[in-house]
């Protein structure tokens, strides 16, 4: 996999506080990778340096592999902070702007329209729209050069539960593409659903980067249950995989080695005579995770 | 000769949808077009009004040699400046309006450099002087041919420098309004501060340095500069001795403005966070 975005010792300060401090991304294609962090946590300061509105402190970036200057924003589509267009201008004739500013045709402004549904509303002036339907232009705009990477800066918010719901297919939907996309969001839940890889801010520094099935899924916890709760608790103890055990109500949690999956687990019950009623691998979220990464990096701050 | 095309492209589409443009040219146009035919009228209302008195001296308004060639390049030139306001609207609004809407921004995002940004504003600047000086040459032309008592190639052309000298009073002044812009970020702030400078500060200032008898300090004032580039006509209209050139010395103040005023504003794109 080509590294499509790659920040070398990225730092930033606006007079003495540090909004981000030496900060160091891969960007492989074809991840979708969160970032996440609290407010001011340097999320769009980051984005910011990266698209060429920021000037780095010191540090550098490099898009495609290469360094380069304003010619590589033309081939990445990007939302920062909030959709901004002339409010006087149509889609369409907002889109023409882009299409100037980036060198490429006209011909795909409808099809773009089409994808986030703005079709019929291409020729009311930006200022009509509702905000659901400008976070829907400034993705059909960031679409409209076929890029291989998105950069998607908070675009659920302020949107009502529907606009979040439909932003988020669309990312699926542009993530299912084949499409690199790298979501700064605070939602976890958002970042859960979506994402393939994510990294933790937190006061401008790099806390943690890692892979969301790995980090989540690899827990190596179970919960189960079954007909005979005795039954199980004397099986649990005969495995010697299982790292420990704890009942909760009629079900137990289990946590066992690392080699361990739930299939195997099962198919051990079953040779001992068990049937399962129920059997779920315990996902931890993501919300947990990143609040234990802040706290710790708290706890060693202070 | 391409990027030019592109840059010049991005923006008439920006300004071509605005209102403020479309009533700023309404506006310029029909001031352009009602002086030197509200010129006129007056001229004949003047002559019908001053009746026997003045006949007997000889003076008749309408034989004054306002559109003669080849005075009138100067005297249209001296008139039309102050029309530049309008287009000095038009460019602090343009440039007000995407730093206020944040569009600059979204431009470098989309993979505008801030040269190119920059740049085609500039391209702005000088379409618009260079439309205004055409329409005034088609306007000279046409006011010189019909009212002119002499119309020989030699006196058409004799005097036309000042239509170049017009040409880098409005790219001047523009570029000027463009920096107030650029620093002042607000339209309405620009606009008061561009017209309590122009209006108020320059001339009080300069009256006073004037009766100081220090005139080297003000003529390198920057609005002044651009003004002496076209002296005052109404000594040398009334027979008095008057400036009938370019100076030479508002010429070399001008291009040392030029190249300040431009180098600062490049300054300030290239640095500012977005």
């Amino acid at each position: 996999m080509s590294v499509l975005l790659e920040t070398q010792q990225l730092t930033k300060n606006f007079g003495r506080i540090r909004a981000v401090h030496e900060l160091n991304l891969h960007i492989a294609e074809g991840m979708v990778f969160g970032m996440l962090g609290p407010n001011g946590s340097g999320k769009t300061t980051t984005l910011g340096m990266l698209l060429g509105v920021t000037n780095p402190t010191s540090g550098s970036f490099s898009w495609f592999g290469e360094k380069t200057n304003h010619e590589a924003r033309k081939k990445v589509g990007a939302i920062l902070e909030r959709p901004i267009f002339y409010p006087y201008m149509s889609a369409r004739k907002n889109l023409e702007v882009v299409c100037l500013i980036k060198e490429i045709s006209k011909s795909r402004i409808d099809e773009v329209l089409k994808t986030v549904g703005l079709l019929e509303r291409k020729n009311d002036a930006f200022k009509t729209y509702s905000l659901g339907m400008k976070q829907r232009l400034a993705i059909a705009s960031a679409l409209l050069c076929d890029p291989r990477i998105m950069i998607l800066d908070e675009p659920t918010n302020g949107l009502d539960p529907q606009g979040i719901a439909d932003i988020r297919e669309l990312i699926r939907h542009i993530a299912s593409d084949g499409k690199t996309i790298v979501l700064a969001s605070h939602l976890l839940d958002e970042v859960q659903k979506v994402c393939t890889d994510f990294c933790v801010l937190g006061k401008g520094k790099l806390l943690y980067t890692g892979n969301v099935k790995r980090d989540l899924e690899s827990d190596h916890s179970f919960e189960l249950e079954g007909e005979s709760s005795d039954a199980i608790e004397n099986a649990l103890k005969d495995f010697p995989f299982i790292v420990s055990k704890e009942k909760a109500g009629e079900k137990w949690v289990v946590k066992t080695e690392e080699r361990i999956n739930a299939a195997e687990l099962n198919k051990a019950f079953f040779e001992k005579g068990i049937v399962l009623s129920h059997l779920s691998s315990g996902h931890k979220s993501l919300e947990e995770k990143f609040l234990r990464i802040l706290n710790e990096n708290n706890a060693q701050a202070t | 000769m391409k990027t030019m095309r592109r840059l010049l492209s991005i923006e008439f589409t920006k300004l071509w949808s605005a209102r403020y443009f479309r009533v700023l040219l309404i506006l310029w146009i029909v001031a352009f077009l009602s002086i030197p035919i509200g010129f006129k009228i007056v001229l004949y209302w003047l002559e019908t009004q001053s009746g026997q008195s003045l006949d007997a001296l000889g003076l008749k308004f309408t034989q004054l040699p306002v559109f003669d060639f080849s005075e009138i390049w100067h005297n249209l030139a001296y008139v039309y400046k102050m029309l530049s306001i309008f287009m000095a609207f038009v460019v602090v609004v343009s440039v007000t309006n995407e730093i206020d809407y944040r569009t600059l921004r979204q431009n470098v995002i989309d993979g505008l450099s801030r040269k190119e940004w920059l740049l085609s504003k500039w391209y702005l600047v000088l379409a618009l002087a260079t439309a205004a000086t055409l329409l005034v040459l088609v306007l000279g032309l046409v006011a010189g041919l019909t009212s002119s008592t002499e119309v020989s190639l030699e006196a058409i052309f004799s005097n036309i420098g000042f239509l170049g000298a017009y040409w880098i009073h409005v790219v001047l002044f523009l570029m000027l309004s463009l920096l107030f812009a650029l620093l002042l970020r607000r339209s309405g702030l620009t606009i008061a501060l561009l017209i309590f400078w122009m209006y108020i500060f320059e001339p009080i200032t300069i009256g006073i340095l004037r009766y100081h008898e220090l005139d080297f300090v003000s003529n390198i004032f920057p609005v002044e500069a651009t003004h002496r580039l076209i002296p005052w006509v109404i000594p040398h209209l009334a027979m008095f001795p008057g400036l009938d050139h370019i100076p030479t010395d508002a010429l070399i103040i001008a291009f040392v403005y030029l190249v300040l005023v431009m180098g600062l504003s490049w300054r300030i794109v290239q640095k500012r966070d977005l």
